[in-house]
């Protein structure tokens, strides 16, 4: 289990979803350890569409947990070229790991430069924890 | 203003996470809602719930009193046991359910709804006759629900099987240390094994604590009132502001059982109930599982037919970790309440299937499959 809340392996937007580089054009993204505890009990996430080209900040999925319902935004522009199904049929995935197993999309970015502008696991700490 | 419960900080030395509810910060959840929802169905939990109001009704006159301002029959009670009831308007809406509990001839404790205190209290006090006593003893007590299969075997090992009731709706006054408790069999999950104890406020704490050290052998948890909420829903169970209002009789909240039209004594509401069962009504509480995984209907979502006319709303709604899906209450026109019917449910932008079922949805899980 990773229990680790702020990996610095990877980047974190203002919206709580986080961004890891696969390659120079392809990210995947998920939501962050703050993001799911808030949440609580996931049991509902919509799908995403595949092959949807999208703008940074669109809503990009529908999330829900027991006792509340979110949304998840898209942290880079891009097309969205992967779901994890797995994650989708078993939400409680992103409880349990929301950095490894839950990730979300793969998204095949259209501005790479836009990368520079989210936040590093420690400004992403200050700013979840400093409010 | 936020009241704080007697034992908040206990709440927050156990991690909870505190929200605003029926004018109280109470714990929403400790371990996770589904968890604690499961931990009850599954062995037990327990609810600190303290932030119910507590009224005690006392005279001679009490009984009959009490008999024309609550729709269920106070004469079928006897000391130490309790009942289901409600408070209704002229209208036959209802102002409240309640438990009342007998604890002698000339004396009554009924718990309210926290968010209707004020409101009961005003209306009885209004409503006064005869030698009769209206007093709201809500600050002095504590109430501490636990539910589930292994409750009265960790109940036992801390206060005297004597002292712990044995049939439903009965409850027995006893002595804890050296304060006065009163152990009822009476709850909100639908789980058989089920006790309510009520006790001075300012000891609420230390038998959460208590329950805590000796639950945790029969892997007990505490729950918030995120599991009471998606427990109370699973049984089927209404609650005052989504199932019941005052503007809804207990007849069109499927609650006909309470009303005793037949009771010798007058009742406020009575002759709007009778008029109304005469007449007939439009629209019940139906229950609805969703056909599929998917979004969880909630309070105030359009429920429709299968021609996309409206037939109602969502009263409740929640998912079940028992169904491992959505359910929801909804007030709907009658026949669409029928179970085996089959009506659509918007949420947010999607339409959803849903079939009616009968109550409570716990009896759709068959444990073993």
């Amino acid at each position: 289990m990773n229990l680790q809340k702020y990996p610095n392996d990877r980047l974190y937007y203002e919206q709580h979803e986080w961004v890891k580089q696969v390659d120079e054009k392809t990210v995947i993204v998920g939501i962050s350890y703050h993001a799911q505890d808030s949440l609580g009990d996931i049991v509902y996430i919509s799908e995403p569409e595949v092959e949807k080209e999208i703008q940074k900040g669109d809503e990009i999925a529908e999330i829900e947990s027991v006792k509340a319902v979110s949304q998840i935004y898209a942290p880079v522009s891009g097309r969205i070229v992967e779901v994890n199904k797995n994650a989708i049929d078993n939400p409680e995935i992103i409880n349990r790991d929301p950095y490894e197993e839950g990730w979300l999309v793969k998204i095949e970015l259209t501005n790479p430069s836009e990368l520079e502008e989210l936040m590093d696991a420690n400004a992403y700490r200050s700013f979840v924890e400093e409010g | 203003m936020t009241k704080r419960l007697p034992a908040e900080k206990w709440h927050i030395s156990k991690k909870a996470k505190m929200v605003p509810f029926a004018g109280y910060y109470m714990p929403l959840a400790y371990s996770g809602i589904i968890e604690e929802h499961l931990a009850v169905r599954e062995r037990s939990g327990f609810f600190d719930i303290s932030h119910m109001g507590q009224i005690l009704v006392k005279g001679i006159d009490a009984a009959g009193w009490l008999n024309t301002m609550t729709c269920n029959d106070v004469f079928n009670l006897n000391p130490n046991k309790a009942q289901y009831s409600m408070f209704l308007n002229e209208n036959g809406g209802v102002i409240d359910d309640i438990i009342v509990y007998m604890i002698s001839v000339d004396e009554f404790l009924i718990v309210v709804n926290a968010a209707n205190l004020e409101k009961d209290y005003n209306w009885l006090k209004s409503h006064e006759k005869g030698i009769v006593k209206v007093i709201d003893k809500s600050e002095e007590f504590g109430l501490i629900a636990i539910a589930g299969k292994k409750s009265r075997d960790i109940l036992s090992r801390i206060i005297p099987t004597s002292n712990i009731p044995n049939s439903s709706f009965h409850f027995k006054k006893g002595v804890y240390r050296d304060y006065e408790i009163i152990v009822s069999a009476t709850g909100y999950t639908g789980e058989e094994v089920t006790f309510e104890i009520f006790l001075p406020a300012d000891k609420t704490a230390e038998f959460l604590d208590t329950l805590y050290s000796v639950g945790s052998e029969f892997f007990c948890l505490p729950c918030g009132i995120g599991a009471r909420d998606s427990l109370r829903i699973e049984a089927s169970l209404p609650l005052y502001g989504n199932e019941l209002k005052e503007d809804r009789t207990p007849l069109e909240s499927d609650l006909k059982w309470v009303v005793k039209l037949k009771k010798p004594s007058d009742f406020i509401g009575k002759n709007a109930i009778s008029k109304q069962l005469n007449e007939g009504y439009e629209n019940t509480i139906g229950y609805f599982v969703l056909s599929s995984e998917g979004p969880i209907p909630r309070t105030s979502h359009k429920v429709f037919n299968s021609s996309g006319e409206i037939i109602g709303e969502v009263t409740s709604g929640t998912y079940s970790p028992l169904l491992e899906k959505p359910i929801f209450m909804a007030f709907v026109n009658k026949n669409y309440a029928v179970p085996g019917s089959q009506v659509y449910v918007e949420v947010r932008d999607k339409n959803l299937s849903a079939l009616a079922v009968e109550k409570p949805f716990l009896k759709l899980w068959k444990k073993g499959g």
